[in-house]
């Protein structure tokens, strides 16, 4: 191969290693915006709140229960 | 945070907002931007940074590969030929990712008032691109005048980015 032909494949690798890095920067700089993950947090977060509820009716379910006992 | 449209979708961008480009209410094309939003699976915004971030990192790439060519850097391990061939393989995925870019921008997020120097330095930058392409494919005679068409697509872009893309990732 050239020596010209392999300076250019260099050259364009570096291309490429930068739009790697670009790439990388970029979206760790964004962070978890995407839609996705936004409603993967959504759903935990639904999820969350749905067990506190079913606790807390548990909770009074078992306090009336001792009500009617005594 | 942001509300989505269209789709009926409601949707966060955290607590970044991109100042040029903000998705129009109305009269644009559905399709276009249902396209859009299926091709980057409900990132638009996020998508646009990212291409818009690679097309600048490369610009400036292009300016070190254009002096090397130019003989104003003399670097032992790249001559000014390969230097030139490179700069011109990149230079065309730059217009693909910049047409893509404006695709995305105009029809998806549209022009706002607010957004006038976005609009104004992208539509610009389109404009001087195109005669570039002219001048280097057809219009040799006009060769001179590729080192100031280079170092305004060059600024332009910058502008482009940073008054849209810089806007959004420094929040």
């Amino acid at each position: 191969m050239r020596p010209q032909t392999v300076q250019m494949i260099g050259s364009l690798l570096v291309a490429l290693a930068i739009v790697a890095a670009v790439i990388v920067a970029v979206t760790a700089q964004l962070g978890p915006t995407s839609a996705a993950e936004l409603e993967a947090r959504q759903e935990r977060e639904r999820q969350r709140i749905e067990a506190q509820e079913e606790r807390r009716e548990r909770r009074q379910e078992r306090l009336e229960e001792l009500r009617e006992n005594r | 945070m942001r509300a989505r449209r269209s789709a009926g979708t409601t949707r966060a961008f955290g607590d970044h907002e991109d100042r040029a480009c903000r998705p129009v209410a109305a009269g644009t094309n559905a399709s276009v931007e249902s396209f859009v939003e299926s091709l980057t699976r409900g990132n638009p915004t996020e998508v646009k940074v990212v291409l818009a971030s690679v097309a600048t990192a490369l610009a400036v790439y292009q300016l070190v590969l254009i002096c090397v060519a130019y003989a104003k850097l003399r670097p032992r391990f790249l001559a000014g030929e390969a230097a030139g061939r490179a700069h011109r393989a990149s230079g065309d995925a730059i217009v693909v990712l910049l047409v893509v870019v404006a695709v995305m921008c105009l029809g998806y997020f549209g022009i706002e008032d607010d957004g006038a120097l976005h609009a104004a330095t992208g539509a610009a930058l389109l404009v001087v691109l195109a005669v570039k392409v002219v001048v280097l494919r057809w219009w040799h005679a006009a060769g001179r005048m590729l080192p100031v068409l280079g170092g305004l697509v060059f600024g332009l872009l910058a502008l482009t980015w940073a008054s849209s893309a810089g806007a959004f990732l420094a929040g």
